[in-house]
């Protein structure tokens, strides 16, 4: 029997991944944006994670945001704010 | 991912129960994330069953920051 | 090296209908129940419903790949689909990619959510849909085998395997199909796809990712407020998603119920002026912690409540069912919105 493959489907283009010229992020001295899922104790947790790495960064500059809603994207215009003002990221993506 | 494309190296922070599912959505878009895998669940703990969680999602980030 | 298993079509030699079966079961394409193997002939007889439906469809998530007439034609042959069925499962297959479904967090959350689909318009009686007793339930194959087709095309194409990419914490029946057609002809108002911009003679699927409905039982109340107050009490509950994430939901009210609102003189409009404000939770039932929760993710309190929809618009009033004192609500995901799709025939 020849039957249509009920999984097939075409693949999505990725097309050439952007390569950026920025050197590679100073995780010491560098910003870093935090960014919770706004999902229970997500905001604790990174807040837990964002005191232990004060202990060996000298330089207050990590900042924390919430992606307003955890069953959607981040909205745009976090997205630019992140890449705009930092270097580094921490996410809370899916508990 | 669109982070790490505009030069903000990024950390992901998943419980290992979302580990297929980052994956398979890593592969789609042809992206590598870098994950700091926790135990499931986060949402529901007590303040010291967090405490875990975050020394967990430290643990890598240490290396880094140490190295 | 490239998987066979990943070419569009698949020679399986002299497999018999139990053979495929095992196969079909170890590839995990499969809902668990037995499917009918999609030959190039029965896909071809789907494919052509819709001919000359060359609109591209854009990736399903979470797999990311782009569908194909054929892919999804294989779905509603296995599912069981008559090829003149096969129209709906395309037009819900466009729903759920509308960004505004949010298909991509359907499948992420934990919630147990499961694609809706209501239908409207000349193609319930062409397809023979069930609108009438037992709309919810089994004996119809058009509502067995849509609902079906396009929960096995989210697997199979989309890559929303329970477990693993399709993450809810319990599931729930409405998972294996979820389908059922608005009685226009017993509900005293304009057919719901009217009432969303359609025309009625335009053929249309409406989506939401769903709970299974929840029933509401009222013998004793003999006028619309009546009636109304209980919905409204029914969609009140504590533990549903939308407490946080206001957004559309529905409410299917049984013919019989209608009929006493409408002659109490209310209209589609005042109803769901009244369910807005009379199903919004009282504060006081929710946990401390909750109300926590639901500051921190950015929900307010209005009048002492919290509304499950933003708008009286959110709520989705259609008539179904057939003899009885009994409607149903159908809470959902929240965080979404009720998609349309025209069906790609006349």
């Amino acid at each position: 029997m020849r039957i249509v493959n009920p999984s097939f489907g075409r693949q999505l283009d990725a097309g050439a991944k952007a390569v950026s010229e920025k050197s590679p992020t100073d995780w010491l001295n560098d910003p870093v944006a935090i960014i919770s899922n706004s999902k229970p104790n997500a905001m604790e947790l990174l807040q837990g994670v964002r005191k232990l790495m004060g202990e060996f960064r000298s330089i207050d500059n990590v900042d924390y945001m919430d992606k307003p809603s955890a069953a959607h994207p981040a909205p745009p215009e976090l997205v630019e704010r992140v890449i705009n003002n930092y270097r580094g990221a921490i996410v809370a993506l899916a508990d | 991912m669109t982070f790490e494309e505009a030069g903000v190296e990024t950390y992901i922070v998943i419980t290992e129960t979302f580990l297929p599912l980052v994956r398979a959505q890593a592969k789609a878009r042809g992206a590598n994330p870098k994950l700091l895998i926790v135990k499931h669940p986060v949402g529901g703990l007590n303040e010291d069953e967090l405490r875990e969680r975050i020394q967990t999602a430290f643990g890598e980030l240490k290396t880094v920051l140490a190295a | 090296m490239s998987d066979p298993l990943n070419d569009e079509f698949l020679d399986l030699g002299d497999m018999d209908f139990d053979a495929f079966n095992d196969f079909a079961i170890d590839q995990g394409w499969s809902d668990g129940m037995p499917m009918i193997p999609p030959t190039e002939a029965k896909v071809a007889a789907c494919v052509a419903t819709c001919h000359g439906d060359n609109a591209p469809f854009p990736p399903m998530s979470p797999r990311l790949v782009l569908p194909t007439l054929e892919t999804i034609a294989a779905n509603a042959v296995m599912a069981g689909c008559k090829p003149e069925y096969f129209p709906a499962v395309v037009a819900s297959v466009r729903a759920i990619l509308n960004p505004d479904y949010n298909l991509h967090g359907t499948l992420a959350t934990t919630h147990p959510c499961a694609p809706m689909i209501v239908v409207n318009g000349p193609a319930r009686n062409v397809m023979g849909i069930n609108c009438g007793a037992n709309c919810f339930g089994q004996g119809w194959r058009s509502n067995a085998s849509i609902g079906r087709a396009l929960m096995l095309t989210m697997m199979n194409v989309g890559g929303g395997k329970p477990g693993d990419m399709d993450r809810s914490t319990q599931g729930s029946p409405a998972k294996y199909s979820f389908c059922f057609g608005e009685n226009e002809e017993e509900s005293p108002w304009e057919p719901y796809h009217v009432r969303r911009g359609f025309n009625a003679e335009d053929s249309v699927v409406t989506l939401l990712p769903a709970e299974p409905p929840h029933n509401v039982n009222d013998h004793g109340s003999t006028t619309g407020d009546g009636l109304l107050q209980t919905i409204a009490g029914s969609i009140s509950q504590t533990g549903a998603n939308t407490i946080y994430g206001s957004a559309p939901f529905m409410v299917v009210i049984g013919p019989e119920h209608a009929a006493t609102m409408k002659r109490d003189g209310w209209t589609v409009p005042a109803i769901q002026e009244k369910l807005h404000h009379d199903s919004a939770t009282p504060v006081e039932r929710v946990s401390k912690e909750n109300q926590k929760n639901y500051e921190e993710r950015g929900q307010v309190i209005q009048n002492g409540r919290y509304y499950h929809s933003r708008t009286p618009e959110d709520i989705q009033v259609v008539v179904a069912g057939g003899p009885g004192k009994h409607s149903a609500v159908i809470p959902t995901f929240g965080f979404t919105e009720a998609c349309s799709e025209r069906l790609p025939i006349r």
